[in-house]
Parts: C-alpha cells; structure tokens; sequence
C-alpha cells in the first residue's frame, strides 16, 4: 500500500490540488458563514438571538413611519426590519414547534377523514398515514429558541460535495489510469489474482484518501462555523433548525450531525468506486472524466425530476441528506409507502459496491496494458503534407479528440435548446401582444391606443364587478395586468429610446437566461479542459520532446499549438454559447438592433449611444474573452504537466467550480 | 564539413557527467563505445539540443551550432533511445510530420518518404497505427524518420536496440550505405554493429574520451594481449586468475579459455583478438555487469 500512497503523493501538482481543495473548501464555507442575506448576515441573527426581548417592539417601531426606527444591528432600517422579521420568524418557528405539528397531524387526519387521497389502502392514504403516525410520534418534542445558524449552513452546504468529489475523483484517476498508460502493470502483477490484489490496495488507498479528506473538510467546516456562527446547541431536537422544522425523525441536532458526517462519507465512498470503475472501464484520464460527467449529467436530470424514485438513484441528488429528512415523503414501492432515507442509504451503498466490484472485474479483465491500435474519431485519410500547422491541428481534433468533443457540445447544446419552446403563459401572450402595437418609436397614435384600451379595461372591471360570475369578462380581463406593464413600460421611455418586446431580453439577460449561460460557458470550459488538458504532456509521453528539440522546432510547435488553442476556444465559445442567441431570436423574434439598450429591463443605467447590437455583441465577446481566459488556464496548467492527470484535474477545478458556485448562486 | 566538441562540460549537480570533450569528427561513422554511465546520451542529448552544456561548445565547420541554431538542426537527423513517436499516427502521417517538422516541402516529402519505407520495409504497414508495431518495426521507423531529409549529420542513439539479428545486419549496411558522405554518430553497446562500418571508435568512459582510433588500429594495439588457453575442467578456476576472461567454451573433454593479458600464460597459443576484446580491455569486466 505504501507504494500506492507514493504513486499518489509523488506528483506535486496532485499535493497541490488536494491541498488547494481544502483550502478552497475552507475560504467557501467562511464566505457562506458570512454572506450578505439581503441587508444582514447570519451572525447578526444570532446576535438578535441574544435580545429577544426588544424584537416585538423594535418591530414596531421600524414599521411606524413617524417613529425612529430604532438601528441596533444595521445602518439600514429596511435592512434592520428584514433582519428582524427573520429572527422573530425564527424564534416564533421553534417555539410553536408543537402547534405546527399538531397542524400537520390534524391536516392529515382531515384529509384522511374527508377521503381526499381515494380509498385507505391506496399508496397516499397510507403514506399520509404513515407520517401522520411519525409526527404524532414527535408530542413532546419541544426545540427551544436556540440560535443554530452555525449548523444550519453546515448542513445545507454544497461546498464539501465539490471539494469531496474532485479529490477523490483526483486520487481514482492516478491510481487507475498512470500504471496502465505506462504499462507497469505487467511488471508489477501479471495474473488476475495478482491484479485483483493489486485492486484492493488501490481501493483502500483511496478509501483511506476519502476519509482523510472528508476528514479535514469536516473539522476545517465545523471550525468555521464554530468561529463565525458558534456551534448552537447539539443536544436539542433537530426540528429547532431552521429548515428542519417537517423532518419526521426523533433527531438530536448532534444525532443528525452525526449521522450528516456519516453520510457524506458513504456518498464519498460510492463516488470513489464510481470513479474508479471509470479509470479502469477507459484507461485514459480524458475518456475517464467525459464517462462521468455523462453519469453526472443523467444523475442530475434524475434528480431534477419530480419522481421520488428518479431522484433516489441520483448520485448528485444523493448529496442531499437534508432533502431526504425535511419531510414526511414515501416512496411508493407497489402500493406500499417506505421510508426515502432508508432506500436512498440502501441505493448508495449498492451504488458504491457495484461500482467496486465492477472496477475490480475490469481491472483484472481488462488488458494490462492499453490496446495497441489506439481509438480515433473514423475520419477520412487526409491529404499528405508537411504544413506544421496543420499538423498541430491534427493532433488536437484528432489525437486529443478535440473534434469528437466539439461534436459532443454540438449534441448536448442543440439537445438543450431545440426542444425548448417559448414562454407559454397567457400573461406572456398578452404582453407580446400588447409589446407587437407598441414596439419601435412613441407616436400620438399610440398614445391614442393606450388610452383607448386602458377605457375598455377600465370598463371590463366595472362590468366584471357588477357580474363576476360572468367567465368570459374574467378571462377578457386576463389582459390588463399584462396591459398595465405594457402601459407603464411605454410611458417610462426616456427621449430616444424605443419599446422593446422584453420577452426575448428576459429570456437572455434574466435570471434564468445568466444560469443557461453559465451553463453553456461550464460545457464549453469542460470541453477545452478535455482538449487541451494532454496537448503538451502527450509530446513528453510520447518522448517527441526530443525529435522537436533537436529538429529546433520547438517553438514554432509551440507557437501553433497556442493558435489552435485559440481556434478552440472559438469554435467551443460559438458551438457552446450561440445557440441559446439563437434559439431566443427563433423563439422571441429578432432583437431591434438599432434601439437603444437601456430601454432594456435591467439596464436603464446604460449610457444612451449604446444599442441593442453592442449590447448583445458585448455580452457575445464577454463570453468569448472568458472562454480564451480559460482556454489560457487550462494550457498553462497543461504545459508543465508530465502527464494529464493533474492538468485535467487542476484546469477542471479552477474552470468548472467558479461556474458551478455561480449558477447555484443565481439559481 | 567537420563537427568538433572543445572542451565540453557537463556537471548534474555536483557531479560531473562530461569532464572536457574534445573530439573532432568528418565525413564517416563514429562509433561511440562505453559502458552505462559514460556520457554517452548526455553528449548526443548536448548535440541535438535537448541539454545544455555547462562548458564548453560544438562547432559546425567552425561556427558555434547554437548561434547557428535551426540551420544547424535542419541538417541534424536524430534516432533517439526511447521510442518518440505519436502512437495515433500512421508510419506515414509520422514521416511526413517529420518532413514538415524539417522544413520539406510536400514533393520532396513525397519523393522521399516511399523511399525511406522500403529502405526500412515498411512500405506494408505505412497507413497502420504505428501504436500497433512491434519494437523493431519501431525502431526502423525511428531510423527513416532520421534519414528522411537527407541530413549531412546523423546521432543514432542505440539504433540496433530491439532488432532480429537479420533486420541489424540490415539496418547496420544501411547505415553503412547512407553515411558516405555523411557525419555518423552511432551510439551502442554492441560492439559488432560498428566493428565492420565504424571509420573511427570514440570510446568513452566516466565523461572522458580514452581513445578515438580506428578499428584496425585498435585491433593492432592488441596484439600480443589475447590467448587461448585449453585446460581440464578442474583447472578452470585456477586458469580464471591468469588474466581477464574473454570468453570461456568446451573443447572436447577440456575447456578453452580466452584471457586478456599482457603476459602469456604457460601453454597458450595467441588468439586473434576482437573488438569485443578492446571494450573489455579499456572497461573491464565490471563493463559488461
């Protein structure tokens, strides 16, 4: 095992990355502690916490506008009244922690009696009875109004998932694929027993590595949340946290704690034999990681699905301990309601077995050294020549499987974004409707046209109130809302600005329009990761190092390398980022170039030369700067590296989680 | 044309891997004999640029190659130890990478490529996936990658390695063949890869050229050095103590003894003596361990 830890622990950039995951892990998890919450921070919770006695009044007072509102945490009264509101919602949560649940027991027995959920013995009926039962179980279960911040973060926190999953998926992806790119294998052990012992001491290398880093990111999470928020009270039922206030199970707060570490450490275990059934199923790093994100990405569409059972076999979803325990919700297994954590515990722990005994069975089945004809995109022969520019375009579309990995983003984005369709609510049609009369410059036709509809609305609403059980008005007065906007829009237009239909806008600089592109800029960034990760170890790997030095080429190789890097990474930015451009337009219509963009929701603080077209263009070279950024990264952790091990990893890490933070953040 | 090493020094660290070569080399093959830790790959490695020396320098008819830098390098062919190639690449796709990578345009590349295979018979396997060869269809690729664009200077690191004794008598008359009016540095531990097509031996031990001489004139310093001895089984050991053991064969019912020695042993006829013979002499028998 001792030469296991040393494959591992010999190659500086992977100490590094493991010692840069706990570090990261550790400055993410202060910053979480410490975030602005709207005008207040968790800490400052927990001091009202310490002074409940003046919440009601300071209330009050805040509320009154003719009184001093009275600042004792912030400098802002809105933001001292948000806070406040917060604490006394808190508070008022775990004291009247018996009258919430005896409301849900009372609400199920309600249904129950009323037969809402169709014959006793259908899977609802009986699930509601099940959790009836749990929380009746619960009487006398009383939190008191403890501040519990601290664990409240801990135990909600996706940070140590990430820094968790990189770290193992660094230590699996070592030890499976190094020794079998460099044939040591058949040195080392040639018959399958001898490799299947081989196997076990991988695995508990890394068995070891998980517990050693799910360790130290535990102690270093507790520490922060000890230091920032304080450790709150473990001996009180786990139903005074915030958040927690549903879950059905007799928990302590240290209990759950307990049991949170526990569970990370499993989901870590599974992981880590996920990742090394992958390193051994592929034997290359590249084809290794690409296998897993395409299992990452199924897992997340499980778990973004409604189906309870979907989401019991995502890995990702897995991670989620909280979502598990934070209500009384059964999974139906032929009629019969059974319990979510039990199954989802029993799913990942098969989950980690079978991964194990797979990357065993291929380990020791697999040939011990890679193939001899190595697999190539089937593209035609092309013409000879002695381009040497060409050349280093062949062995990034080819040999690094640039061009398979484009096609892939290709797939995934028109994947993604063809069967979207638009915006499909009568709202939206009322406003594209009303946005289609008024768009382009105010004219006194239009003026015309606002006051005449805005008469006829008026009258719908005065007829409605004389006959509201008539549903033609009420569906009829479906359009003043949309009317209203409309309306306000087109009066708030500054001198030389034009309305705009924000539909298409919306659908690209709004919230969900920043998380698609995130999104996209996260696959574009993973495929240059993929790329470009063994672009200059394969010249050491392969020992063309030498024909390159002493043919003194080495830099004009160099030299063109870093142009196709840089065509790469627009191909990625174009074939990753364009077409949520284009499905907005084909959705929404064109965008009004020529007008102005600070008639754009959102940017009214934009200077008034500035149109629509160098808005959308800088958005565009925005995306395309950040794309060559990381396309720069990823070769400057790929130069120095001997192999592509720990520059996939490293330009992984640096590239992918700001992207993954970010989205979560606006999500 | 001439290619001489002055004064050059290597050191690792503390120590010192070349300690002041001075060599002078023309037209012909250069056979660079010494045991494992000579400096023979770090004098090839500080020649094709892939080291740097610490002292020292090499001059191409007189002028520095590192100020002539690439026009030194396009007429450098260079067949490394190790096996340097793109294992995706097919043994035609690496020689014209190769062209490309010395500066041939696509008609010479073209003329010169099919040639080079069928030097080497490789014209069979010229579309598979090098990654697929054996060691020695390998090593012969190695070496027309060297030969494709007709260097005036050749550095063959160990170009015999893993070859037939069929496809080395091949490759060693190929060499022999291509190097007339080229500058050859054949680097090798097996000494009858150059015994016949060597113009000159370089031997090198511990940084330091102990002698740059031809074969013949090798072979005739040993005159008097080399004996055979033919004595009963039991004396083996004893006959062992007489003189460095070149080689030890049955003989009948007796055993024949080939010992390296200034002085003649009682009962010895004098053998003709090889170039096998020279290595012992200059490295001892700790050389051949």
């Amino acid at each position: 095992m001792r030469y296991e830890w040393k494959k591992l622990l010999a190659q500086v950039q992977i100490c590094l990355l493991l010692l840069g995951v706990l570090v990261g892990n550790g400055i993410w998890f202060f910053l979480r502690c410490t975030q602005d919450l709207g005008g207040y921070t968790m800490a400052q919770i927990r001091q009202v916490y310490a002074a409940p006695d003046t919440l009601e009044a300071d209330i009050a007072l805040l509320e009154d506008p003719t009184a001093a509102p009275p600042l004792r945490y912030t400098q802002r009264p809105w933001a001292e009244l948000a806070l406040l509101t917060v604490a006394r919602d808190r508070i008022a949560a775990a004291r009247d922690y018996d009258a919430f649940r005896q409301g849900l027991v009372d609400d199920a027995a309600l249904k129950e009696r009323l037969g809402l959920l169709g014959p006793a013995d259908s899977f609802e009926a009986r699930s509601l009875k099940r959790g009836q039962a749990a929380y009746e179980a619960l009487a006398g279960v009383t939190p008191e109004p403890v501040f519990q911040g601290g664990m409240e973060v801990l135990l909600t926190d996706r940070g140590m998932d990430l820094a968790l999953g990189v770290a193992v998926l660094a230590g699996a992806l070592v030890l499976t694929t190094l020794e079998r790119r460099s044939g040591g294998m058949v040195l080392s052990r040639p018959t399958r027993r001898g490799r299947a012992a081989l196997f076990r001491r991988k695995w508990a290398v890394l068995a070891c590595l998980t517990g050693a880093v799910w360790a130290a990111l535990l102690l270093t999470d507790l520490a922060v949340a000890a230091g920032t928020l304080g450790l709150g009270a473990w001996t009180q039922p786990i139903q005074g946290v915030y958040g927690f206030e549903a879950c059905p199970a007799p928990l302590s707060v240290g209990g759950y704690v307990a049991i949170y570490a526990l569970w990370k450490l499993l989901w870590a275990l599974s992981w880590a034999g996920i990742c090394l059934a992958a390193g051994c199923a592929t034997g290359s790093p590249i084809l290794a990681v690409l296998a897993l994100a395409a299992m990452l990405g199924g897992a997340w569409w499980a778990g973004e699905s409604g189906n309870l059972w979907l989401r019991v076999f995502s890995l990702t979803r897995l991670a989620r301990l909280e979502e598990l325990v934070q209500s009384a919700a059964y999974l139906n297994w032929m009629g019969t309601p059974i319990s979510r954590p039990w199954t989802a515990l029993a799913v990942l722990a098969g989950m980690g077995i079978l991964s194990t005994l797979t990357g065993l069975g291929l380990f020791c089945f697999l040939p011990a050294v890679p193939r001899k004809f190595r697999w190539s995109l089937p593209l035609p022969r092309a013409p000879r020549h002695t381009n040497l520019f060409l050349w280093e375009g062949r062995k990034l579309f080819r040999t690094q499987r640039a061009a398979l990995l484009l096609f892939l983003l290709a797939l995934a984005q028109v994947a993604s974004y063809v069967p979207r369709g638009a915006e499909n609510t009568e709202y939206g049609y009322f406003y594209r409707m009303y946005s289609q009369i008024l768009a382009g410059d105010p004219s006194p036709e239009k003026d015309a046209y606002l006051t005449a509809e805005a008469a006829r609305l008026e009258e719908l609403t005065s007829a409605f109130a004389a006959a509201p059980w008539d549903t033609e008005l009420y569906g009829q007065l479906a359009a003043e809302q949309p009317f209203r906007e409309a309306q306000e829009q087109y009066r708030a237009l500054k001198p030389g600005q034009r309305y705009l239909d924000q539909t298409l806008y919306r659908a690209y600089f709004g919230q969900e329009g920043l998380r698609d592109g995130l999104w996209d800029l996260g696959k574009a960034f993973f495929v240059l990761s993929l790329a470009l990760a063994g672009l200059y170890p394969a010249e050491r790997e392969s020992a063309m190092t030498l024909q390159l030095t002493a043919s003194g080429q080495t830099r004009r190789v160099r030299r063109y390398k870093t142009l196709w890097t840089g065509i790469l990474a627009l191909l990625t930015w174009a074939v990753g980022t364009l077409p949520r451009l284009l499905w907005a337009v084909w959705t929404y219509g064109p965008p009004d170039l020529p007008a102005q963009a600070g008639a754009i929701e959102g940017f009214a603080w934009l200077p008034d030369f500035v149109s629509v077209l160098a808005l959308l263009l800088s958005a565009q070279l925005a995306g395309l700067a950040l794309t060559v950024l990381a396309a720069w990264i990823v070769t400057a952790f790929s130069r120095p590296a001997p192999t592509p091990v720990p520059a996939l990893l490293l330009a992984l890490t640096v590239t992918e989680l700001p992207i993954l933070l970010l989205a979560w953040g606006i999500g | 044309m001439e290619l001489c090493f002055e004064g050059l020094v290597k050191n690792y660290g503390r120590k010192q891997a070349l300690k002041g070569i001075d060599l002078t080399l023309t037209p012909g093959i250069y056979g660079l004999l010494g045991p494992n830790g000579a400096g023979k790959s770090t004098l090839m490695n500080i020649l094709t640029g892939n080291l740097e020396q610490t002292r020292g320098r090499i001059t191409f008819d007189g002028r520095d190659i590192r100020a002539l830098g690439p026009a030194f390098r396009g007429r450098l062919g260079y067949c490394p130890q190790q096996p340097a190639f793109y294992p995706t690449f097919t043994a035609d796709e690496f020689l014209f990478y190769m062209a490309s990578l010395h500066g041939m345009d696509r008609k010479a590349a073209k003329a010169r490529i099919p040639w080079a295979l069928g030097l080497l018979s490789l014209a069979r396997v010229r579309h598979e996936p090098i990654g697929g060869f054996s060691g020695g269809m390998k090593q012969r690729l190695l070496i027309a990658a060297a030969l494709i664009h007709d260097p005036d200077i050749l550095v063959l690191d160990e170009p015999t390695a893993g070859l037939d004794p069929e496809q080395r008598i091949a490759v060693r008359n190929l060499i022999g063949r291509v190097a007339l009016d080229k500058i050859v540095i054949l680097s090798t531990h097996v000494v009858p890869d150059v015994e016949f097509i060597a113009k000159e031996l370089i031997l090198l031990d511990r940084g330091q050229v102990l002698c740059q001489q031809t074969p013949e004139a090798l072979l005739k310093a040993m005159a008097g050095q080399v004996w055979s001895l033919t004595v009963d089984e039991d004396q083996v050991e004893a006959a062992q103590s007489l003189g460095q053991v070149c080689g030890i064969a049955r003989a009948g019912d007796q055993v024949a003894i080939r010992l390296l020695t200034p002085t003649p042993p009682k009962g010895a006829v004098e053998a003709a003596s090889t170039l096998d013979d020279v290595y012992l002499r200059f490295f001892g028998p700790e050389a051949g361990l």
